[in-house]
């Protein structure tokens, strides 16, 4: 009986029922599709700023970042196994790791830089979505947009390095820093044209910014870090890089929460005014519950168990359909390689929880009003 | 039954208070038809609402079957009108979303008990059988009333507080509703009937006057 009295009872009032619904709904839709969008948007973000490059170098304490920076011939030296290590320290900020040989070279009288890559993936990253920096096969090379075209090569061309022949996989972008100067390789065939077998001199580290935070805070605390997971060696940030990925990130985060916060209030104030409205509306039928016996939790009751239906019911419909504007609005500009844009349904419990909570916590003014309501009074109006 | 000493009830605060009960002094035997009499403002009402745990007193004390009503707790008053009493108002307050049948069910769930009295066998008694399926607002006012007096007696309650339950009616339904609150005290309930309707006074097998929020005169009929 105390469902069939919600259902009927909703029913009777279709209107303001669907009215309500659609309300929690069109509010649900538009939480869902900020909420996807702000993280389809950061994983776009992520990949725009690892297309700018690696953003944190490791390097040997000792080392004189100038000497990396220019790929001098005085770049101190250390073990391969190091990046490997590292990797396993998954409470390091930094995701993708590669390890990196370099050293300056003169082909067809133009300077460029031999560099034998390695990529290495933490333990807990998922496959999904896998290192960014994809390995060189082995019997070819990877040549910058500059070292292309002073070496006059095509995709496709051979090239003689120190006595052995390469393929030429793929010619890069222009990217107007060093990098389109890079001949790379990879990193065990370097290391053995170089005679320098086991051996690197840098390791790239990408997406190595924590989720919140100041950047400045961020850098002490991985500097710190680092410095108990690898002892003898330092980070460097290339800071244009991290401070782009921190702003983007603080901007769509910011622009969210502000928004959802809009969002939440205007759905707490439709749900209370809603619900102050029933409750003055079905006073006397309040009074003549309480003349039959009915104790407050009951009244109560068919009141938070309508919303909470309703509210679960619109969260489920604001969840398709925010999801599904998420996927088919932003999917179209927005640049993802690594994990496609789709509909996430592991957010579905928490965002209908986050529904009735939600509702539950508007129907708390209209609650103090039901107890406030005086039955012997609504019996008696005329 | 009831044994009410010294109640008062008044309304609003200072400056605007109306005292709608002074000092009032009754008993109620059970199985005993007590017929209210005043005029609109009386008090009648107020003492039906007292009587039945729904109103608070300002002072004095009721006691039904020497349990003083509200000394305890509200809880302990919902349990006593889901055991005992049995409301019956002018405005018949239906929910207008339940059909007939589910409105006079609604009691019966509150007390979480199979229904001691079958609803189709009262309808029937009340000469509303084939309306069941109807909703309020597809019955007549006396329909309506005859409804609201089935969803009272379902559940049997040992006390009947009727405020003024035939003001809406014509004749013929007035007569219906009369007879059936006879039929119940014939049953052996306790009936207190709060009414303005003289033609309603010789039901009663006792019958007060209220004026003023106090019995003012010798009893009518005792």
């Amino acid at each position: 009986m105390f469902f069939k009295i919600i259902f009927s009872q909703a029913r009777y009032r279709w209107v303001f029922t669907l009215l309500l619904f659609l309300a929690m709904t069109v509010l649900v839709t538009l939480y869902v599709y900020l909420l996807n969008t702000n993280r389809f948007t950061n994983r776009a973000m992520q990949l725009v700023m690892k297309n700018m490059g690696h953003n944190m170098f490791i390097l040997p304490e000792t080392a004189n970042p100038l000497d990396t920076f220019l790929c001098t011939e005085h770049q101190p030296l250390f073990e391969d196994e190091t990046t490997h290590k590292l990797a396993e320290h998954l409470e390091l900020f930094s995701r993708y790791y590669v390890s990196v040989l370099q050293q300056r070279c003169a082909l067809n009288g133009a300077d460029l830089l031999l560099t034998g890559i390695e990529p290495v993936e933490r333990t807990d990253e998922t496959s999904e979505k896998g290192n960014m920096m994809q390995p060189v096969p082995p019997g070819t090379v990877r040549l910058g947009h500059a070292a292309a075209k002073s070496l006059g090569l095509q995709e496709g061309a051979e090239l003689e390095l120190l006595g052995k022949s390469f393929r030429v996989e793929k010619i890069l972008q222009p990217q107007g820093t060093e990098r389109d100067y890079r001949i790379y390789l990879a990193l065990n065939e370097c290391q053995t044209l170089l005679g320098l077998e086991g051996r690197i001199n840098a390791i790239w580290a990408f997406q190595c910014l924590h989720h919140g935070g100041p950047l400045q805070e961020i850098e002490d605390l991985h500097a710190e870090m680092l410095a108990k997971a690898l002892p003898g060696f330092r980070h460097i940030s290339i800071m244009p890089i991290a401070r782009g990925r921190y702003l983007a990130r603080e901007t769509t985060s910011k622009t969210l929460y502000y928004v959802l916060g809009i969002v939440l209030g205007a759905t707490v104030l439709i749900i209370a005014i809603a619900g102050m409205q029933e409750v003055t509306e079905r006073r006397r039928e309040v009074g003549i519950l309480v003349a039959m016996g009915a104790g407050l939790p009951y009244i109560a009751g068919l009141y938070l168990v309508k919303i909470s239906m309703l509210a679960a019911a619109a969260a489920v419909t604001g969840f398709l359909i925010g999801s599904e504007l998420a996927v088919r609005m932003t999917a179209s500009f927005l640049v993802t390689q690594t994990r496609s844009v789709r509909i996430l349904w592991g957010d579905l419990p928490s965002v209908t929880l986050l529904s009735v909570a939600v509702a539950l916590a508007a129907m708390l003014l209209p609650m103090i009003q039901l107890i406030r309501t005086d039955p012997s009074k609504t019996l008696v109006e005329e | 039954m009831y044994d009410v000493q010294h109640l008062s009830k008044i309304y609003g605060k200072s400056g605007q208070r109306v005292r709608a009960l002074d000092e009032l002094n009754l008993r109620i035997a059970p199985c005993e038809f007590l017929v209210l009499h005043g005029a609109s403002g009386s008090g009648k009402t107020t003492l039906l609402l007292i009587l039945g745990g729904m109103l608070t007193p300002s002072s004095g004390i009721v006691r039904c079957n020497g349990v003083d009503l509200y000394a305890g707790l509200g809880a302990a008053r919902n349990r006593f009108r889901r055991s005992k009493i049995g409301f019956i108002f002018q405005q018949f307050h239906l929910m207008p979303y339940l059909s007939a049948y589910d409105n006079i069910r609604v009691p019966i769930t509150l007390r979480r008990a199979r229904p001691r009295g079958q609803i189709h066998a009262l309808a029937e008694r009340l000469g509303i059988l084939d309306r069941l399926s109807h909703r309020p607002g597809q019955l007549s006012v006396g329909e309506q009333q005859r409804v609201a007096m089935a969803r009272t007696l379902i559940c049997e309650p040992d006390i009947i507080l009727a405020d003024e339950p035939t003001g809406n009616l014509d004749a013929a339904n007035r007569n219906i509703i009369a007879e059936c609150l006879a039929e119940e005290h014939r049953r052996g309930r306790t009936i207190v009937l709060a009414s303005h309707d003289e033609r309603l006074l010789e039901l009663g097998s006792r019958t007060l006057e209220l004026n003023n929020g106090r019995i003012t005169e010798t009893p009518l009929r005792s």
